[in-house]
């Protein structure tokens, strides 16, 4: 179910920051990832940061374990696609005072950098149907913005409200040139401030983001105990790359893969990631061959077949036994008609 | 003309807990359904029910666990239009705490889906912090 879709239902259970004490106004920007398959995220301002509204739904499977969920049976859903999730709200002090929702899922609001949606701007013609195609280099580059002229911030404000949504106006100005001074590059002339967005301070802001994850990386993804120690830490470095895929656009992750830097060489760690995978690949191959080789060995080829010794069996000679004339021995003789 | 939606927060008297049950029911709105049923079993057995909140829906036995948002404050909010169409989203009550709550058997999957929820939570503000 979608923001819209919770906020529409009439009743909901909401988390606000503590401090929001004043109206606020939601509004959409376009996803930061540019892949159309995503609706646009759900903002609101408040004491100059930003927040998205997300829906947490417990009793339900993310999108990336589907299939996995599916096979072990983990979880069910109602005949229309929704979690088996309700709400029972009980006034401790008064429960004959209950009430009950026929929706079962939390609308929170979480800090949220608008960078992403600057970065998304940038990268607006590099579309994508799939998060998958996110990690593949597009055969043919997508026109990069060729505009190279500094503008003053509210300038590139309007920029954006006249060519990518006109939500964009609703920023606070120091808000803004906040996110934007993150991806631009600055001059100062006469006391006036310019930017320019570069694909360089893009990169460069990404790894920060990709530094902190690598250095607090979440538990639950285990990277294999079986691994060397040094390819561990560069598929540690991947996944952590990896958390971005889904707010940014391809090309800002095409570049981000091939960065290399002294604080983190994210290039290094990938090509020796994949230079370790094509190689116990390899190994595997050639472990396969000999284990078939050696069973080869044991079976006959089908063209060349193996004559069978013929095994001579001893004759054994049968005593004769005298016939007589006695009245039992005609008793087993045919009677001719 | 585009309409907006924008959160109106005011102070609310009233307060509740939320308890997220692991049944679809079709239904909302008010009962008193509620005042004998759905109370808290006292007599925890098992050592798994420790410290977790332990009753029964028609006599099925559901284990419950709180659900812990730092800095921020919860509602229960209701929407409404203005004349222009546009949508105000009021808080209605104040939630003091939420649980959430799982089959008896399947609190495997109950401390699983909350401890994710914390660290995508983790992992959302170190991305967008800082």
């Amino acid at each position: 179910m979608t923001v819209e879709k919770v906020i529409r239902k009439g009743c909901l259970l909401v988390a606000l920051p503590n401090s929001v004490d004043s109206p606020v106004e939601i509004f959409e920007l376009p996803h930061p990832s540019n892949n159309e398959s995503k609706k646009p995220i759900k903002l609101f301002v408040h004491d100059d940061k930003v927040y998205q509204l997300k829906i947490k739904k417990f009793s339900k499977g993310c999108d990336y374990n589907c299939s996995r969920d599916l096979v072990n049976d983990k979880y069910h859903y109602t005949s229309d696609s929704q979690t088996f999730k309700s709400t029972f709200l009980i006034n401790e002090e008064n429960r004959k005072d209950g009430h009950i929702l026929e929706d079962g899922s939390i609308l929170y609001a979480e800090k949220y950098d608008l960078t992403f949606n600057i970065c998304g701007y940038y990268y607006r013609n590099n579309k994508v149907t799939s998060e998958d195609l996110a990690f593949i280099t597009p055969c043919v580059p997508p026109a990069l913005d060729m505009d190279t002229n500094f503008y003053t911030s509210s300038d590139y404000q309007e920029k954006l409200t006249n060519n990518h949504s006109e939500n964009w106006e609703k920023i606070p100005p120091k808000l803004w040139e906040s996110c934007l001074g993150k991806i631009s590059h600055t001059v100062e002339e006469a006391g006036d401030k310019y930017y320019r967005i570069e694909p360089q301070m893009i990169v460069e802001w990404l790894l920060k983001k990709v530094i902190k994850i690598n250095n607090n990386f979440p538990t639950s993804l285990k990277i294999p105990k079986s691994l060397p120690e040094d390819i561990a830490s560069s598929l540690k470095c991947i996944m952590s790359c990896n958390l971005l895929v889904s707010l940014i656009p391809q090309l800002a992750y095409q570049d981000l893969i091939r960065h290399e830097s002294s604080n983190l060489n994210i290039k290094q760690c990938f090509d020796s990631y994949d230079k370790y995978k094509n190689e116990t690949l390899q190994t595997e191959r050639e472990r396969e061959l000999l284990i078939k080789a050696a069973m080869s060995t044991a079976i006959p080829n089908g063209t060349k077949t193996v004559k069978k010794q013929p095994i001579q069996k001893a004759k054994v000679v049968k005593p004769k036994v005298a016939k007589g004339k006695g009245r039992i021995d005609g008793f087993f003789k045919t009677n001719k008609t | 003309m585009e309409t907006t939606a924008t959160f109106l927060p005011k102070s609310v008297q009233k307060q509740c807990q939320a308890h997220l049950v692991p049944c679809k029911i079709r239904y909302t709105g008010q009962t008193d359904e509620l005042e004998e049923q759905f109370i808290m079993d006292k007599q925890v057995i098992s050592p798994l029910h420790e410290n977790r909140n332990v009753t029964y829906i028609r006599g099925r036995k559901v284990i419950g666990e709180q659900v812990v948002f730092d800095d921020r404050t919860t509602y229960i909010m209701s929407t409404r239009e203005d004349d222009s169409g546009n949508l105000l989203i009021e808080p209605t009550y104040k939630v003091t705490e939420i649980f959430n709550y799982e089959r008896e058997g399947n609190e495997e999957r109950l401390t699983d889906e909350i401890s994710k929820f914390i660290e995508c939570r983790e992992l959302d503000s170190l991305i967008h912090e800082g």
